[in-house]
C-alpha cells in the first residue's frame, strides 16, 4: 500500500467514525432516516474521491458535514419541486444548530450501549414497547399508532415522550455505572 | 404539555418529515432565537438516530428484548447470539460503504456535480467586502461578481465591511450591509427573510394580491411598492419608511399597523407597537461595548478588574486577496430605536485601544443616504503607526482623511467622493499581517464620533 492509499484509508476510517453524527445531520435536513443513510453513503464516496482536500488538523466532522449538506441538497433537487421558503429557513436553522453544537464525540462502544438499551427496554410495559416499535421501526404517525394500540392521540404523544425519556435516562445511568 | 415537551415533539416529528409549513416556520423561529433549543435539537437528533439504528438493526428487537429479559435464566444465553447479530449488521453496513467505495475506486467516477438548472430571478448590481451566497441547489460561492445572475438563496455578509445589492427582474432592488443575512425567493411573489442585520429596499409596484413579504424573527412586512429600511435583532424589528406605505404584522400577537412615509415603527413583544416620526439625526455617537457583543465582529473580551471591555480583532482572509491576512474587528453604529448618526464635515472619530502591530492601523466606515440607500465605504489609514509590545493608543481620524474604499472603486461614479453629510452605519478597524508567523494584537475599547465645536480631545 503506497502513501496515498494509506492516507485515503485513514481519512475514510476517520470519516466512518462520524457516521452516526452524519446520519443524524442528514436526517435533520431530510426528515427521513433511510434517505439520510443513502446520503451518507454517497458522501463517503465523495470523501474517498476528495480525501486530498481534507486539511489535516481541521475537524473531520465539519468537513464531512459540508459534503453531506451538498449531497442532501442534490437529493432534494433531484426528488422534489422547489423547496418552500419555510423549508429553506428551517434547513438554514438546522444547519446553524449543527454547526454550533455538533462536535466530534466518541460514542460509547456499541455493545455496552446495546446491552444497556436492552436492559432498560425490559422495564417498559408491553404497550409502551409497541408504541416505541411503531414509531422507530415502522415509522407510524401518532394517529396510526393510536389506532394500532387503541390509544387516543394525546395519550400516544404523552406516552412516547415519557417512555423515550425513561429509556434515555436509564441507558445513560447504566453506562455511567459501567464506566 | 410543557414547552419542553412541545419542542421535543416538534423535533421528533421533524425528524420524520411530518411537519407542515407553519410548523416548519415555528421550529425555524425557535431554533433561530434560542441557543438552548438549538442544543436540544442537535442532541435529540443524535440520540434519536442512534436509537433508531439499534431498533432497526434487529427488526423484532423490542419484542425480543422483552422476551429475553422476562426470563432471567434465559437472558444471558439468548442475548449473546443476537447481540452479535446486531453488531454484525452495523459492521455489514460500514463494510457495504467500504465495498461501494472500493468499486468506485476501480474506475467509476460517480461524483460529478450537475450544473444548476434553476431559474435566475435577480442579478447582482453592487458588491463589496466579503460575502457568501448559498443557492437553493446548494452551490456555495464566495466569488460573486457584478452582473452574476442568481436563483433564490441566502446571501450573507461575513465581515463588517460587507455590502451587496441585488436587482430583481422588475427592477426592485434590495441591499444588505455588514454582518447581515438575507434569504430571498421569487415565484411570482417575492419572499425575503432577514435573519440578522439590516437591509434597505426600493420596491417597484408589485402584482395585485402579491405584495413583497419580508419575514424577520419578530415581524412580517407586506410591501406593495416603496422605499424603506429594515433592521432586525433577535427581539425586535425596526422599520423606517421613506416613500410609500408598508404594513407590519407583529408575530407575537398578530397585531398590524400601516407605516406611512417618514415614519418609523418598532415591532417587539416588549413594547407597544406605535408609529413615531422618523427621528432626527444625531451627530455624536459612542460605542457601547460594555453592554455586550451584540452587533460586533471580533472577539468580545469582558471587563476584568483592571481592564475595560474590549473587542479583539480576529484573523480574516479577504476573498479577493487570499494571500493577505487581516486582523479585523467591527461595530454596528445603527441600533434599533436609536436615531441615525450623521457625519458632519468637521466630525472626527476617536479610537481608543491597544495594539502590538508594526503595520499601522486602518479605520473604515460604511455610509448610507438619508433614505437608507447604501452610499459607499470609506477608509482612513495610519500606515506609519508602529506599536511595540501591546501599547495603548488613542488616535483620531478626521472625516477629511477618509477616501473611497478600494473595494468599491468599480462603482465610484455612483458614490459621493467623501462621506460628509451621510449616515454612518458600521465602523471597522484592522491591521494587516503580511509577515508569515507574525500575529499582531489589536484591541479596541472605545470608538467615539465627535462633531465639531465641542470640547474634543483633538490635540
Amino acid at each position: 500500500m503506497n502513501e496515498i492509499d494509506a492516507k485515503r484509508d485513514r481519512i475514510l476510517k476517520e470519516a466512518l467514525e462520524c457516521r452516526v453524527d452524519l446520519v443524524a445531520y442528514a436526517r435533520a435536513l431530510l426528515g427521513n432516516y433511510t434517505a439520510a443513510e443513502d446520503v451518507v453513503q454517497e458522501a463517503m464516496l465523495v470523501v474517498v474521491h476528495k480525501f486530498e482536500q481534507f486539511q489535516e488538523g481541521t475537524s473531520m466532522l465539519a468537513w464531512c458535514r459540508t459534503i453531506v449538506r451538498l449531497e442532501v441538497l442534490k437529493m432534494k433537487q433531484k426528488n422534489q419541486r422547489d423547496r418552500s421558503l419555510a423549508e429553506r429557513l428551517l434547513d438554514d436553522a438546522v444547519d446553524s444548530a449543527f454547526e454550533e453544537f455538533q462536535s466530534a464525540q466518541r460514542y460509547e462502544a456499541d455493545e455496552p450501549w446495546r446491552q444497556a438499551l436492552e436492559n432498560c427496554l425490559s422495564h417498559i410495559p408491553d404497550r409502551g414497547r409497541k408504541v416505541l416499535k411503531s414509531r422507530f421501526v415502522d415509522e407510524l404517525s401518532y394517529q396510526e399508532i393510536g389506532e394500532r394500540v387503541n390509544m387516543t392521540l394525546e395519550a400516544v404523544r404523552k406516552s412516547l415522550f415519557r417512555i423515550k425519556k425513561q429509556v434515555r435516562l436509564c441507558v445513560e445511568s447504566s453506562l455511567r455505572g459501567i464506566s | 404539555m410543557t414547552d419542553h415537551q412541545n419542542l421535543h415533539e416538534l423535533i421528533d416529528r421533524h425528524l420524520r418529515g411530518e411537519l407542515n409549513e407553519p410548523e416548519m416556520e415555528r421550529l425555524a423561529e425557535i431554533l433561530d432565537s434560542d441557543p438552548l433549543a438549538r442544543n436540544d435539537f442537535v442532541d435529540q437528533a443524535r440520540w434519536d438516530t442512534r436509537f433508531t439504528e439499534v431498533m432497526r438493526e434487529s427488526p423484532n428487537s423490542v419484542d425480543e428484548f422483552y422476551r429475553s429479559a422476562s426470563s432471567n435464566s434465559q437472558f444471558q444465553s439468548e442475548t449473546e447470539p443476537r447481540n452479535k447479530l446486531a453488531s454484525n449488521v452495523t459492521i455489514t453496513k460500514i463494510l457495504l460503504i467500504v465495498a461501494v467505495v472500493a468499486i468506485v475506486l476501480l474506475g467509476k467516477n460517480i461524483y460529478s456535480p450537475q450544473p444548476s438548472s434553476e431559474q435566475h430571478i435577480a442579478k447582482i448590481v453592487g458588491i463589496g467586502g466579503s460575502l457568501q451566497w448559498t443557492g437553493n441547489g446548494g452551490q456555495l460561492d464566495q466569488n460573486l461578481k457584478i452582473g452574476s445572475k442568481l436563483s433564490g438563496g441566502t446571501i450573507e455578509g461575513i465581515a463588517p465591511d460587507s455590502w451587496f445589492e441585488l436587482k430583481f427582474k422588475d427592477n426592485s432592488t434590495v441591499s444588505i450591509s455588514g454582518n447581515s443575512a438575507l434569504t430571498f425567493s421569487d415565484d411570482g411573489q417575492k419572499k425575503l427573510y432577514l435573519k440578522r442585520g439590516r437591509f434597505t429596499a426600493s420596491v417597484t409596484p408589485q402584482p395585485k394580491g402579491k405584495p413583497m413579504l419580508i419575514h424577520t424573527q419578530t415581524a412580517l412586512l407586506e410591501v406593495l411598492g416603496t422605499r424603506f429600511e429594515v433592521e432586525t435583532t433577535p427581539s425586535s424589528t425596526m422599520l423606517d419608511v421613506s416613500e410609500g406605505n408598508v404594513r407590519v404584522k407583529r408575530l407575537s400577537d398578530g397585531s398590524t399597523i400601516d407605516v406611512p412615509a417618514k415614519y418609523r415603527v418598532i415591532a417587539s413583544a416588549e413594547q407597544k407597537m406605535a408609529l413615531s416620526p422618523a427621528p432626527n439625526y444625531v451627530q455624536y455617537w459612542q460605542s457601547t461595548l460594555q453592554k455586550g457583543s451584540e452587533r460586533t465582529y471580533g472577539k468580545w473580551l469582558p471587563s476584568t478588574g483592571q481592564e475595560a471591555v474590549r473587542l479583539k480583532a480576529i484573523p480574516f482572509h479577504p476573498p479577493n486577496a487570499p494571500d493577505v491576512m487581516l486582523y479585523l474587528l467591527g461595530i454596528s453604529v445603527s441600533r434599533c430605536g436609536q436615531p441615525p448618526v450623521l457625519l458632519d464635515p468637521g466630525s472626527q472619530f476617536i479610537v481608543r485601544g491597544r495594539s502590538s502591530s508594526s503595520k499601522g492601523l486602518y479605520f473604515g466606515i460604511s455610509v448610507a443616504h438619508a433614505n437608507g440607500e447604501f452610499a459607499g465605504k470609506f477608509l482612513a489609514e495610519l500606515s506609519e503607526l508602529k506599536f511595540g509590545d501591546l501599547e495603548d493608543f488613542e488616535v483620531i481620524f478626521r472625516l477629511r482623511d477618509f477616501k473611497l474604499d478600494p473595494c468599491v472603486y468599480d462603482r465610484k461614479d455612483e458614490f459621493p467622493e467623501n462621506p460628509q453629510n451621510l449616515i454612518v452605519t458600521n465602523v471597522w478597524c484592522f491591521t494587516p499581517s503580511w509577515e508569515k508567523g507574525h500575529i499582531p494584537n489589536l484591541e479596541i475599547s472605545e470608538v467615539e464620533l465627535v462633531p465639531p465645536k465641542t470640547d474634543t480631545q483633538e490635540e
